[in-house]
Order: C-alpha cells, then sequence, then structure tokens
C-alpha cells in the first residue's frame, strides 16, 4: 500500500497523472470514499492525461460512461445499484474483464467481491476542506506494478 | 425470402444478406471496435456488397444470445427498429444452437461454448441425426473446469466451438475431441439467416421478442458468496 496526502485540487492532479501515465489497459481502479472526497475529480485528471477530450461527469444516474482517449475508459458509479444481478444486467463483468480498456469504478465498496483480480484499490480518506490522503492498495501484479511506479513518481 | 441477419453476441460482429439458402453477402469480423460503431456500417455495406436495396427486405434475423448483454442489446435494438421501420417479418436465433450449424453432421458432439464472464461458459451439446439438431446437453452455464470435464467424461467424438472453445480446451490435447480452427469456431451472420429460412412460418413478435437471458441459479450465486 502506498498513501499521499494532497492539499489541493492540484496535488491530486499530479498523483493522478502519474496513475494516468502508467496504467496498463485491463486495469480496473475500484474508487472508495464519500461523497465529496475527490472520487470523479480523480477520475477527470486520470481521462485528461490518457487524452480523453469530451467531459467527463460522474455517471450517478446512467450508471456508466464510456470515454475514447488512448484507450476506452469504462466509468461507472455503482451507488445507486443493490444486487449482484444489477451488475449482470449493466454488462459490468464485460468491461471489467475486458483487456482493451480501463475500468474506472465509484463506489465499488458496495461490491467488493464482484471486483475482478486486477483491481487497484483507491480510498480517499477527507482530512479537511482542501487536504485528502489517497491510498492504493491491491493484490495482483498490476496493483503492485502501480504502487511501485507511484513510489517512485513522488517524493 | 431476403433476409439481413445480424449477430452481435459475442466480441464478433457479423452481418449477412441471404436469400433462399444461398449467402449473398457478409461481413465477419473481430476487431476492436465496439459493435454500436460497426454495426449500421456493416448493415449498408454488405447491402450494397449483395446488390440489394434495404426496401427489397423481407425480414431481419437476429442471434438472440446467451451472450454479451451490451452486444445482444445493441443487436436487438437494430434488428427492431430496421424491422419496425419496413415492416417486416423479425427472427430471433438462438446463439448457441446456431452455432452448432458449423458441423450439421453425424455421429459428431458439437459443443457450444460462448462467454458468461467470472471463468463462467454458456454451453449446450448437440447431435445431428439425418441433419435435424438434437440437444444433448441443455444449456445451462458452468465453469470453464465443469465444461472441460463433462466434454472429457463423454469418451466420444466431440467438437468444440464458440468463443470459449479455445479456453474449454487447454490441457486436452489428444483423443476424440477436436478444437474447430477459428474460422469455424465463430458465430456467423449466415448461421443467423439459416434459422430464419427454417423457421419461415414461426415469426417471432417484434415488440416482445427479447434477449435469452441466462443466468446462474441463485443457489449458485449464493454458494459462490459463502465459499468466495
Amino acid at each position: 500500500m502506498i498513501s499521499f496526502t494532497t492539499n489541493s485540487e492540484n496535488e491530486t492532479e499530479k498523483i493522478a497523472a502519474i496513475v494516468g501515465k502508467h496504467i496498463k489497459r485491463g486495469t480496473t481502479l475500484a474508487l472508495m470514499g464519500d461523497l465529496g472526497a475527490g472520487k470523479t475529480l480523480f477520475t477527470k485528471h486520470i481521462a485528461k492525461t490518457l487524452e480523453v477530450k469530451s467531459e467527463v461527469t460522474s455517471p450517478t444516474f446512467n450508471l456508466m460512461n464510456v470515454y475514447e482517449g488512448i484507450c476506452p475508459i469504462y466509468h461507472f458509479d455503482l451507488y445507486r445499484l443493490d444486487n449482484v444481478s444489477e451488475l449482470y444486467d449493466i454488462g459490468f463483468y464485460e468491461y471489467v474483464e475486458s483487456d482493451e480498456g480501463i475500468s474506472v469504478i465509484e463506489w465499488a465498496d458496495k461490491f467488493r467481491s464482484e471486483l475482478p483480480v486486477n483491481t487497484v484499490n483507491v480510498n480517499f480518506e477527507v482530512l479537511d476542506e482542501n487536504s485528502r490522503r489517497i491510498s492504493f492498495s491491491g493484490k495482483g501484479e498490476i496493483a503492485e506494478d502501480l504502487i511501485e511506479m507511484l513510489g517512485k513518481g513522488i517524493d | 425470402m431476403l433476409v439481413l441477419a445480424l449477430e452481435t453476441s459475442s466480441k464478433v460482429s457479423s452481418v449477412a444478406v441471404a436469400e433462399e439458402n444461398r449467402l449473398l453477402a457478409e461481413i465477419t469480423s473481430e476487431s476492436k471496435l465496439t459493435h454500436s460503431k460497426t454495426l449500421v456500417a456493416h448493415i449498408e455495406k454488405v447491402l450494397d456488397l449483395a446488390n440489394k436495396d434495404k426496401k427489397e427486405l423481407d425480414a431481419v434475423a437476429v442471434s438472440l444470445g446467451p451472450g454479451s448483454f451490451t452486444g445482444l442489446r445493441i443487436g436487438l435494438a437494430a434488428a427492431k427498429a430496421i424491422a419496425y421501420a419496413l415492416n417486416i417479418k423479425i427472427y430471433g436465433a438462438p446463439t448457441l444452437q446456431s452455432l452448432a450449424y458449423h458441423f450439421a453432421v453425424p455421429n459428431l458432439r458439437v459443443v457450444s461454448l460462448m462467454d458468461a464472464q467470472k471463468g463462467m461458459v454458456y454451453r449446450e451439446h448437440y447431435k445431428f441425426n439425418g441433419g435435424k439438431l438434437q440437444i444433448i446437453e441443455p444449456l445451462s452455464v458452468v465453469s470453464v473446469e465443469e465444461a472441460r470435464r463433462e466434454v472429457l467424461s463423454k469418451d466420444e467424438d466431440a467438437v468444440l466451438l464458440g468463443e470459449k472453445a479455445a479456453k474449454v480446451y487447454e490441457g486436452i490435447d489428444k483423443g476424440k475431441i477436436f478444437l474447430a480452427p477459428f474460422y469455424e469456431r465463430m458465430p456467423r451472420g449466415a448461421l443467423i439467416a439459416r434459422y430464419a429460412f427454417q423457421h419461415f412460418e414461426n415469426e417471432d413478435n417484434l415488440m416482445t421478442l427479447e434477449p435469452l437471458y441466462v443466468r446462474r441459479s441463485e443457489a449458485e450465486e449464493l454458494w459462490e458468496k459463502r465459499h468466495g
């Protein structure tokens, strides 16, 4: 696990840029944290690094957005879902098991057991109005590699 | 009867135009592009290749699954819109059964295997007797390992096809089980058109036709929760 404390949006953006630069196709980012903790903002900055031109907004209503950048980004928001069967209904597994794109999942902690092997957990903790602690963890090779890159990228 | 057939139940996109058991044109591709981007363009191209106008179509046939939820919805939505706009018949063809017609030959167990995600496959076993398809093991969702065990336990000539055939075939390198070559493993528009010709008197209802969704039983879901 690796953690960073950020004191502004600008600092969060720098971390997102490192993630965006090193993330591999087929990776799932499981974002966890309260409302307003910065999950969507983080996603926006990753998308920007991956050269997404369209607008990035939290898909709370429509459950999923697809953005075209260097590779496709599947942006999920599971806030409104309660059952595993609903994940089947939206084709969740087809996207997270795809090795073409990157999946970014907000409120992923609602369905921890449904996340694929190549998941990197990203936890957002609100310290005060502007400060956040952002922690990366995960068991797979993909997660370990990304954590290593993050360790090298920021002192 | 001039039929436009759509097969988008997996990563393979296949569009065919056929009449009375003659394939006029077909585009089959397995690219990284999504069906939502390619399907309509392929329909236009295939009609053009077949030298037919959309107004000449008598029916549209569509692969019903089970398969990719997203793919099936794109296929169904397109097929329904076309059937409605042109006021023509619609036929929904079961994907795995249609796939089996690649090997409509006697004395062979034909096993269709499509991706059900999370290490599971949709599978169904068939035999052809006098050209007629018989279901030997009915459609269900099983793990890749279970699908492999089943095939091995039968000890008879069998062919594996579908997008998960290669995965199920892993570790089975000899004996009576045969992995269909890649070009005979893929679901294809022509096979969906075939269904419409065979069932031409039994068209489906445009308003009520739905994809064939097969879920794992609730018991299996619970078992997985407990045993992780």
